[in-house]
């Protein structure tokens, strides 16, 4: 077996990679490709990454990119994930959008929501406040997957460290501390799609947010799919809109277009 | 695009709806020339979406022409200006031949400006057309030439640059990062006969400039300067000193690797972490723990971060403070999952007692790296194991197969069948009847035929239809 | 007391960043007015200086921006640039700028000007500035 990757090899992988999903791997992340691909080639027990591509090229079929897909884009997520940023989306930005729009109908997106744990924790925390129906929440991800699985909600130990005590008594039903599911009231709140961030047309479907979040994403691609991606999103905001994105991410070297807000030392761009 | 729906957009970048305008801007990305201007006049529109999208507009469409139309933003208002500069960057080649005219522009900010766009547009931009312009009348040009300079790569222009060290501060700060960059040795005695400037400034730049270039006739001007210098200007040497691989052996070394390992940026960290292996300093074991813990793990580079770190631990080997950051409460878990996987490639059998107690915890992670590290123990997999298997670690393996966690469970049936222990078919067995995951009732059968296939088959008889099926499926594998 | 410095060129935001560092002041960095106004939002900062400039966000937005935003706009604002034109020196003190040096500056130019400024907010505010 022939586990090592050529750089024509390589090359040819990330300019696929690029193609179907915007993604893009400089030279300096090739041993990140190396790593999350090796596990698809043992699976499909192919003999390395020559064939693998090969076998990319010659089955088209969304079950193998799904899985392409999930290798390269699966990181392991958390309920409750940078919590100074929901407080601030709950205390602050939730209020002053129901306050502009004169209701408490306030639409979500969660873009690029991996296995649901972002989506739900918004809907828990927005029926904590009282706020549960009928706002509108939308979980998306390019992995159908990741988007399987977060339609099952079930989650480990692992997934659920920072909920809250009293969430999860009240959200979750727990399966003997092995794995926990999130109750049918929260699971139905959220619809879920595969949406591609730098396709226009996929993005085209989700029209007048009032807030987005596209945390931990932008890492991935280069500055051309950022700047796509993000353009993107901003149309999909209602003027005044909010976008959330990870704490260590920044738009600084991306776009003019969004206005930078500060609330309690989060930085939230709105589409003004 | 056809003429009609061209116009159509032009006259929607007049719309009352900023909406419509921005769309009516992105929709002419596709546009021709007949765009460029409405789009450019767009970039002052009072909806920064409007402008954004203008401004990409106008990089798609790119070409000479677009080029040539925006450069006479490059003397408008500031917000302007820069639009403009980042369009002709991203235009990149095309921009090219309309841009080395404003070389001889009497604006001292177009001649700058000019010379920083080309640095950026890198690709077929030529440094010989920019190298005069670090003779410029104006100091700010002849700074953005001498950096054009390494930016490009341009080993020739390395004489006239050592002339230009007699430029004022500013300008030989720009000219010094620019001999780092091309890493020229025979630039080294010009440079070093800067390190006693009265200029603190160039002192600093010259120490770093010396450590970029790494020559052994830099270090050695290095080491001479280090005994003559304190505070800042010595930490300085001491950092140019370990990025060229020399650690010296000054009092208190230990301590000043520990805090730029910790404060420093990845490529410092990465510098430290080779010295400390170097100096083979155990006490930091700790705290590259911790680091590799704390990264990020969303962020891609984090794997290849951690793959250094781990790199580096092994290194170390099988020591005591490896094995007692198992047991250090300061050691979070991410942390802790590092040092496990760590301690199971090498295979290092006094970190046994650790790995059991760590199955019974309460965090997946820790679980799974404890039972392959210990399944490697057991088989004698690691580097210090040399082959041999480890009773203590076989036995827990035994029990694992029992374990709450499947993933644990799978980790010790795969490994109780590498190793081919007679001892573990009965508790194989059972689990084979019992388990309810597809990948492990498959895997146990598999173990069950590598430690006894005839025994297997002998009371496969008394099993489910289903079961036999697995056996039978499994049996062909072979 | 900590500064922002704010510069799209690598170079030059190292070259400031050691003059402030060798005259005993914390440096914290920004490559545009952007970045700028996120890393007001988010550190402790008590004087920017800024280049004019700079891509997505230009050193003129950025004064606007700090003088217009709440909790920031009694942060000072030198300008730090290439532009000698007088009409942009207008422009920056109008905007809200309390000091404007031309590049290329020395250290000294800086820690005066820095100096001259909190002076003057101590003598007319009754100062805001910590350190």
């Amino acid at each position: 077996m022939n586990f090592a990757l050529k750089d024509l090899t390589f090359k040819e992988l990330r300019d696929y990679i690029y193609d179907k999903s915007g993604i893009y791997i400089p030279d300096t992340k090739r041993y990140f490709i190396e790593n999350r691909l090796l596990k698809r080639i043992q699976d499909k027990k192919l003999e390395g990454f020559d064939e693998y591509l090969c076998f990319l090229k010659n089955n088209p079929c969304r079950e193998e990119m799904a899985k392409l897909f999930d290798a390269i884009t699966t990181n392991e997520t958390y309920f409750f994930r940078e919590q100074h940023q929901l407080d601030v989306f709950m205390n602050t930005v939730v209020p002053m959008v129901s306050k502009l729009k004169r209701s408490k109908h306030i639409r979500v997106w969660s873009a690029a929501c991996s296995t649901g744990e972002e989506p739900y924790t918004i809907s828990m925390m927005l029926a904590e406040a009282g706020i549960m129906s009928p706002q509108e929440l939308i979980g998306s991800d390019i992995s159908d997957g990741v988007l399987a699985s977060a339609k099952r909600a079930v989650y480990s130990s692992y997934s659920i460290r920072n909920v809250p005590e009293s969430y999860l008594r009240k959200y979750f039903i727990c399966n003997g501390q092995v794995s926990y599911e999130v109750k049918n009231e929260i699971k139905g709140s959220v619809n879920f799609a595969n949406i591609n961030l730098v396709k226009d047309g996929e993005v085209k479907r989700i029209r007048s947010m009032d807030v987005i979040f596209c945390r931990n994403v932008l890492i991935y691609f280069d500055d051309k799919s950022k700047q796509k991606a993000i353009s993107n999103i901003y149309d999909s905001l209602v003027p005044g809109g909010y976008l959330f994105v990870g704490s260590s991410e920044s738009l600084h070297n991306i776009t003019r277009a969004f206005k930078p807000v500060i609330i309690n030392k989060v930085v939230i761009y709105q589409k003004v | 695009m056809d003429t009609k729906r061209l116009l159509k957009l032009i006259n929607d970048l007049s719309h009352h709806d900023s909406s419509k305008r921005r769309s009516a801007a992105s929709g002419l990305s596709e546009g021709d020339e007949r765009a460029v201007y409405p789009l450019v006049k767009a970039l002052t529109d009072e909806s920064r979406g409007v402008q954004d999208a203008a401004m990409r507009s106008l990089v798609s469409i790119g070409g000479e022409i677009t080029a040539y139309m925006v450069l006479p933003l490059l003397r408008d208002e500031a917000a302007l200006r820069n639009m403009a500069a980042v369009i002709l960057l991203d235009i990149g080649q095309p921009a090219i031949p309309v841009i080395y005219p404003l070389f001889k522009d009497k604006d001292d900010d177009i001649r700058k400006f000019a010379v920083d766009i080309l640095a950026d547009i890198k690709t077929q931009v030529s440094p010989k057309k920019i190298l005069p312009l670090i003779y410029d009348t104006n100091p700010n040009v002849r700074a953005s030439a001498a950096k054009a300079m390494g930016r490009l790569g341009y080993k020739e222009a390395v004489p006239s640059l050592l002339k230009a060290l007699v430029d004022e501060e500013w300008v030989c700060f720009s000219v010094l990062e620019a001999l780092g960059e091309l890493k020229d040795e025979s630039s080294v005695d010009a440079i070093g006969g800067l390190l006693h400037n009265k200029s603190e400034l160039l002192r600093y730049a010259v120490i770093e400039t010396l450590g970029k270039i790494g020559s052994p006739t830099a270090a050695d001007l290095l080491l001479k300067h280090l005994s003559k210098v304190d505070g800042l200007e010595k930490s300085a040497v001491i950092k140019s000193l370990l990025a060229i691989g020399v650690t010296p052996s000054v009092p208190g070394i230990s301590d000043f690797l520990l805090e730029m390992f910790v404060k420093g940026d990845w490529e410092d960290k990465l510098i430290c972490l080779n010295a400390m292996v170097k100096i083979n300093e155990h006490n930091a074991i700790n705290t590259i723990i911790n680091v590799a813990g704390s990264l990020e793990p969303s962020d891609p580079d984090s794997e290849e971060r951690i793959a250094a770190i781990k790199n580096a631990l092994r290194t170390f080997g099988c020591v005591d403070s490896l094995i007692d950051a198992l047991a250090n409460p300061s050691v979070k878990y991410r942390g802790k999952v590092i040092a496990i996987e760590v301690i199971g490639d090498l295979g290092c059998r006094s970190a046994v007692r650790y790995l059991i107690d760590f199955l019974d915890v309460d965090l997946r992670d820790v679980r799974r790296a404890s039972i392959n590290a210990i399944a490697k123990i057991a088989a004698g997999d690691g580097e210090f194991n040399e082959g041999k298997t480890d009773m203590t670690a076989r036995s827990h393996l035994l029990s694992a197969v029992d374990a709450s966690d499947s993933h644990v469970r799978k980790a010790a049936v795969n490994a109780l069948a590498r190793i081919g222990d007679k001892a573990a078919f009965n508790p194989i067995f059972s689990l084979f009847k019992k388990e309810k995951y597809r990948d492990i009732i498959e895997d146990s059968a598999r173990a069950l035929l590598v430690i006894d296939k005839d025994l297997l088959l002998q009371q496969s008889r008394h099993l489910d239809e289903s079961l036999k099926e697995v056996i039978n499926l499994c049996l062909q594998e072979i | 007391m900590k500064i922002l410095v704010v510069d799209d060129c690598q170079t030059t935001r190292k070259l400031l960043g050691i003059y402030l560092k060798t005259k005993g002041y914390d440096v914290v960095f920004a490559e545009n007015g952007l970045e700028a106004i996120e890393k007001l939002g988010t550190d402790n900062i008590n004087l920017v200086l800024s280049d004019l400039n700079m891509p997505y966000m230009d050193g003129m937005e950025l004064v606007s921006a700090i003088k217009s935003t709440h909790g920031m706009s009694h942060i000072p604002v030198i300008m730090i640039t290439t532009e000698a034109d007088p009409e942009e020196r207008e422009k920056a003190f109008a905007a809200g700028a309390s000091g404007y040096l031309i590049k290329p500056v020395s250290a000294d130019d800086i820690s005066l000007n820095i100096r001259h400024i909190i002076k003057n907010i101590f003598e007319n505010e009754g100062g805001k500035v910590n350190g």
